[in-house]
């Protein structure tokens, strides 16, 4: 079913309904926030965070101005900045947490290795810069497109390029260099 | 954009808990649920913004041919002065 249809019954009063918004967007909603950096527990509330202002502002959702995924991954992308600067200003270790970051489900040695690597990415994608970060972890959102992105950063396609160009440079320089060989070994198996 | 980092960037860091979606409903509760009117998908400015350079599109054309006219006719007022 499509998201409008779903909108509309929500509109027409089914609560229910909204269920199913959340079961279509949950996974990318995570994803991006783990690549913002956060840990399981504050993806957990910032994801809460966002589906309830959603919720809340429904209503006031105009789909001639934007797409309801372009809208409810701003909301999430404002959420996710504001808790991490002020975590940031705070002086909070969120590498604390790093543990429990990915799946936690016991399982091959594959998938150890892979929540391996994406331990360490986090680790680097902690130490990029707000803007680099929250570009990267758009663009990954296969629900969105580059002029999405584009709306949601406030900026120009052009401009999103030349910022995920710049951000993937400084994450390759962060990153070990073995962990891009090593998931390519991991994928070649 | 097929290189490794992509393949990293694009798994899945983080995943949803199994009973997520029930907690967000359960969250939502609070609010009292109302109806309202979903704004239509025909997109007004969209269609408004199309208008605007039809009518920059003919005006520009307008211009561009009295240019020409104006040209021809002093190659005409040169001609006869001859």
């Amino acid at each position: 079913m499509s998201v409008q249809a779903i909108l509309q019954r929500i509109a027409e009063g089914e609560q229910r309904a909204f269920a199913e918004l959340v079961d279509l967007y949950q996974r990318p909603l995570f994803g991006f926030l783990g690549r913002m950096g956060m840990a399981q527990a504050q993806a957990e509330d910032i994801a809460q965070e966002t589906f309830l202002r959603t919720w809340q502002h429904l209503p006031s959702f105009d789909s001639s101005r934007a797409q309801f995924g372009t809208w409810l991954f701003t909301i999430a992308r404002n959420l996710a900045c504001n808790h991490l600067q002020s975590a940031s200003r705070q002086h909070e270790t969120v590498l604390v947490d790093m543990p429990e970051r990915a799946c936690q489900q016991p399982g091959p040695a594959q998938t150890l290795q892979s929540a391996e690597q994406h331990t360490v990415l986090q680790a680097a994608l902690r130490r990029l810069p707000m803007a680099d970060r929250s570009v990267l972890a758009l663009v990954y959102v296969h629900e969105l497109a580059l002029a999405d992105v584009a709306r949601i950063e406030g900026d120009s396609v052009a401009a999103i390029k030349t910022r995920l160009y710049r951000a993937k440079r400084r994450l390759r320089e962060l990153l070990p260099a073995d962990t891009i060989n090593t998931e390519t070994e991991t994928r070649d198996e | 954009m097929n290189d490794d980092l992509d393949a990293l960037l694009s798994g899945n860091l983080l995943q949803p808990p199994a009973d997520f979606a029930q907690r967000v409903m359960q969250n939502i509760q609070r609010f009292p649920h109302r109806t309202f009117l979903l704004t239509p998908q025909t997109n007004l400015s969209s269609l408004l913004r199309q208008l605007a350079a039809a009518a920059a599109l003919a005006g520009a054309g307008m211009l561009g041919l009295s240019q020409l006219a104006s040209f021809m006719f002093g190659l005409w007022l040169a001609g006869a002065a001859l």
